[in-house]
C-alpha cells in the first residue's frame, strides 16, 4: 500500500496546471471523438488519475469520469469515512465513494442522451468488475480504446511535474548516498536506512531493491532480514514524490580498486543520461557512448516512462523515446571485470531531447 | 521454524485438491500488489509491480506471466519451482493460451478484476468463474499457514513499540512511518499496511500521513500490518501525546470493553454478525450507537491472511459462518463524539475453544512524551 506523506501543496501542482491538463485532454477527447472518458487507478496503475487530479488512491480502487466538458467525477471503493481526506489531497472534481464505482458513474453518464461513445484508458486491461457495471447502465453506448487520446494530452511536461520530477530524484539520491558501504552492515539495514532517509524526506512511496552480491548475481530483489552483503553489491530505490515516480540505483564497492571503476561508471552514466537524443534508438546510443568508458560491456538495460496508468511502463525494444514525458533508464555494465547497475531520470523531456 | 517453501508446497497441493472438487483443469488467477491474495496463494509470489497472471493446471504445473520485466527478474530469483514468463504483452500471451486449452475445463478469479479482455472470451472459451473456491482457501488456514501467522505476532508487537517510541511532540506523522518501515525491513519484513490518524475531535479517521506534527493533547491512532511470509497481522492502537485527559480514558474504556465482547464472542459456528453485535452493544449501551454505523465506521474487524482485508467482513449484515483456522482482527475502530476518532484492535485465530489472541501490547490508552 501507499504509505508515505500524502498531501496537496497548490505551490507544487497549482490547480491552474491540473485544470490546463484537463483541458488538453478533453481536447484530444473532442478530436478522437470521445463523448467521456473512463480511468482507472489503484496504487499500481495510479498514473493516469494522479497526473489528471494529484489523487493516488493509498488502498481499494476507482474511476474517473473526464467528461467532453467540465469538472472529472471520482467514483471510489474507498469507504465513505475517508471522503473527505480524499477530497482534502485532490483538488479538482467531484469524489463518489460507493463499493460499485462503476454503476455511479454509468448513472451519471445515463443522464446525458448526448453520450454515444465512451473511452476507456486501456480498455483490454479494465477490470471486467467495473466494465459490467458501466456497460449494465449505458446499453446503447460504444466503448472503445482510448489510450491514444490520453497518450496525446500526456506527452506535454509542464513545469509542475518537471519540479515534481527533480524533488523525487534529489530524495532518491539522498537516501542511496546517504549509505556507507562499510557501514551498510547486513542486507535489512541498508534497506531499511535507504527506506528511511526516503520517507523522512517526504516520499510517497519508496520501492528499495538489492543486488546483494553482484560478483554472484545481478538480480535486484525484494529482500530484507540480516543477509549479509557482498563486496560489490547495489541499491534501486523506485521513488514517488507527490506522483512522479523514478527510479535511481547506486552500485557500492567496499575495496578501493572496484570503487574507482564503479565511481568512473557513475560519471559516464550521468553524463550519459543528460544528453539521450529521443530520436534515436536508446541501444544504439549506449553501443555508441561505450567508447568512452574503457573496458565495459553492456549486461542488459530497460527504458521506462510514464504511460497510460502506469507510472513507469518499460518500453518494448523497438518503441519511439519520442513524447514521452520523462524517461528512467536502467543499465548493467561490467567495467573491466567490475560489475556496476545504474538507473537514472534520463533529461527531463519535452515531447523532443531536453 | 517457519519454512515458507513447505507452507507454498502446501498450499499448492490443497488448490490442487480443490480444482479436483470443483473439476477444474486449468485455473487463471490474476493479481497485483493491493489484490495480491490470489495470486500469491497460487504461485507463492508476492507482486509489487505491474500486474500479474498465474495459470494452474491440476497437475501442479504453474505459469507465472509478469507484464514488468524487474518484477519477472526478481520472481526469476524468488521462486523455485514455477515458470516464470516476462510477458509485455501480457493479456494476448494468456489468452493465446486459454485458446490452446482444447477441451480442458477452465476457471478465473477474482472475477471483479479479470482484465476485460480475457472476461470477454470467458463465454466462448467457456471459462468458469471460481472465485468463492478461491475465497474458501484463503478464509480458512492450513495448520502451515496458522504456524507461519502464530510465528509473526511478536513482529506486530515490536513494530508499534517503534511506533511509540518515534512519538512525541514536533515530529511529523511521516517520519513515524519512516522510523516502523526501516525497522520492519530489518526484520524481514517485506510489506506493511499502515494508516494512521493524528489530531483531535476533527479526525474521522485514518489514512496515510499527510505531514501533520504532532502537538500535546492529540491524539495518534494507527492500524499497523506487518506481511511475513505473505501473511499479514494486524495492531490498532491509539496514543496520547503528553498525558490523556479524562475524557479521552473514559472514551477509550468503552473501546477497551468493545474490544473484549468482541474477542469474547469469538468461536467456530458463530456469524461474523454476532462479533459485530457483541461490540456494537458496547456502544449502543453507552448511548454510541450513531456511531457504529456506516457514516463513522468501515467494518468492526475483518480476516486477515495473504490479503489486509479478507473476508469475513466482522459487520452486523455478514452472516458468514465463523470457523476454526480463521485468522481475523477485532478492531471496534469508530468516532468519538466528545474525543475524536478512536482505535483498537488485535488480531486473532480461531481455534475449537474460541480465539487464541496474537497481539501481547497492552489494551492501554499510551502517553508519548512531549518532549
Amino acid at each position: 500500500m501507499r504509505r508515505g506523506l500524502m498531501a496537496w501543496n497548490p505551490e507544487e501542482l497549482p490547480l491552474d496546471i491540473l485544470r490546463e491538463r484537463l483541458r488538453r485532454l478533453q481536447g484530444a477527447m473532442a478530436a478522437a471523438g470521445h463523448d467521456a472518458m473512463i480511468l482507472y487507478t489503484n496504487f499500481i496503475r495510479s498514473a493516469a488519475v494522479s497526473y489528471l487530479t494529484g489523487f493516488s488512491p493509498y488502498w481499494a480502487d476507482g474511476v474517473v469520469l473526464v467528461p467532453r466538458e467540465g469538472e472529472p467525477v471520482f467514483a471510489t471503493t474507498l469507504s465513505k469515512r475517508v471522503g473527505q481526506w480524499i477530497q482534502s489531497v485532490k483538488p479538482i472534481g467531484e469524489v463518489v465513494c460507493s463499493p460499485t464505482p462503476g454503476a455511479v458513474l454509468g448513472k451519471h453518464l445515463a443522464g446525458n442522451e448526448a453520450i454515444r461513445r465512451v473511452a476507456i484508458l486501456e480498455l483490454d486491461a479494465f477490470p471486467s468488475g467495473l466494465y459490467d457495471e458501466l456497460a449494465a447502465a449505458l446499453p446503447n453506448a460504444e466503448f472503445v480504446d482510448g489510450s491514444e487520446a490520453f497518450a496525446a494530452a500526456r506527452s506535454h511536461l509542464d513545469s509542475a511535474e518537471r519540479c515534481l520530477l527533480a524533488r523525487a530524484k534529489n530524495i532518491a539520491q539522498e537516501a542511496l548516498e546517504s549509505l556507507d558501504e562499510s557501514s551498510a552492515g547486513d542486507v535489512g539495514n541498508a534497506v531499511g536506512q535507504v527506506e528511511k532517509i526516503a520517507r523522512l524526506q517526504g516520499a510517497e512511496e519508496a520501492y528499495v531493491a538489492i543486488a546483494p552480491d553482484l560478483e554472484s548475481g545481478r538480480r535486484f530483489v525484494r529482500l530484507s532480514g540480516n543477509r549479509r552483503l557482498g563486496r560489490i553489491f547495489a541499491i534501486r530505490a523506485t521513488v514517488a514524490y507527490k506522483g512522479s515516480w523514478l527510479r535511481q540505483t547506486k552500485t557500492y564497492a567496499a575495496d578501493e580498486k572496484a570503487r574507482g571503476r564503479i565511481e568512473h561508471a557513475d560519471a559516464w552514466f550521468e553524463a550519459f543520461v543528460s544528453r539521450i537524443d529521443v530520436s534515436r534508438p536508446l541501444r544504439d546510443q549506449i553501443a555508441a557512448a561505450l567508447a568512452d568508458i574503457r573496458d565495459a560491456e553492456i549486461a542488459g538495460f530497460i527504458a521506462e516512462a510514464p504511460i497510460g496508468t502506469r507510472p513507469l511502463a518499460a518500453l518494448g525494444a523497438t518503441q519511439t523515446l519520442e513524447n514521452m514525458p520523462a524517461l528512467v533508464v536502467t543499465l548493467g555494465l561490467n567495467v573491466g571485470g567490475t560489475p556496476w547497475c545504474g538507473a537514472a531520470l534520463a533529461g527531463l523531456f519535452h515531447g523532443k531531447a531536453a | 521454524m517457519v519454512d515458507a517453501a513447505v507452507i507454498a508446497a502446501a498450499r499448492r497441493h490443497h488448490l490442487a485438491q480443490a480444482m479436483a472438487d470443483e473439476d477444474v483443469d486449468l485455473l487463471l488467477v490474476y493479481g497485483n500488489a493491493w489484490q495480491g491474495d490470489y495470486l500469491r496463494y497460487a504461485s507463492d509470489y508476492g507482486i509489487l509491480e505491474g500486474e500479474g497472471i498465474v495459470i494452474v493446471g491440476r497437475d501442479g504445473q504453474t505459469t507465472l506471466f509478469l507484464d514488468s520485466p524487474l518484477e519477472a527478474e526478481r520472481a526469476q530469483a524468488e521462486t523455485q519451482t514455477i515458470a516464470v514468463c516476462y510477458a509485455p504483452d501480457m493479456l494476448a500471451d494468456v489468452e493465446s493460451v486459454l485458446e490452446q486449452a482444447g477441451n480442458r475445463k477452465l476457471a478465473s478469479a477474482p472475477k471483479r478484476l479479470i482484465p476485460h479482455r480475457l472476461a470477454r472470451r470467458s463465454k466462448d472459451l467457456g471459462v468458469g468463474d471460481r472465485t468463492a473456491m478461491m475465497d474458501r482457501l484463503l478464509m480458512k488456514k492450513l495448520e502451515c499457514e496458522l504456524a507461519a501467522i502464530r510465528a509473526a505476532g511478536h513482529l506486530a508487537d515490536e513494530g508499534y513499540a517503534v511506533f511509540r517510541n518515534a512519538a512525541r511532540a514536533g515530529r511529523a506523522d511521516y517520519e513515524l512511518v519512516a522510523e516502523v518501515e526501516a525497522f520492519f525491513r530489518s526484520r524481514g519484513v517485506d510489506d506493511n499496511f499502515m494508516i494512521m490518524g493524528v489530531g483531535g475531535k476533527e479526525v474521522r479517521g485514518m489514512a496515510p500521513p499527510m505531514g501533520r506534527k504532532l502537538r500535546r493533547g492529540d491524539m495518534v491512532t494507527t492500524e499497523l500490518t506487518p506481511c511475513v511470509n505473505g501473511y499479514y497481522i494486524q495492531i490498532c492502537r491509539t496514543l496520547v501525546v503528553g498525558e490523556p485527559s479524562a475524557e479521552q480514558r473514559d472514551a477509550f474504556a468503552v473501546y477497551r470493553d468493545a474490544l473484549e465482547a468482541g474477542v469474547a464472542a469469538v468461536r467456530p459456528g458463530v456469524t461474523a454478525a454476532d462479533i459485530a453485535r457483541a461490540e456494537n452493544e458496547v456502544f449502543r449501551t453507552h448511548g454510541l450507537g450513531e456511531y457504529v454505523t456506516d457514516a463513522y465506521t468501515r467494518v468492526r474487524g475483518h480476516g486477515l491472511g495473504l490479503f489486509v482485508d479478507t473476508k469475513p467482513h466482522i459487520l452486523e449484515t455478514v452472516n458468514t459462518k465463523i470457523e476454526a483456522g480463521m485468522t481475523v482482527i477485532v478492531h471496534p475502530n469508530t468516532y468519538h463524539p466528545e474525543v475524536g476518532y478512536m482505535v483498537l484492535g488485535d488480531a486473532l485465530i480461531v481455534t475449537d475453544e474460541g480465539a487464541e489472541v496474537l497481539i501481547k501490547t497492552p489494551r492501554e490508552l499510551f502517553a508519548a512524551p512531549v518532549n
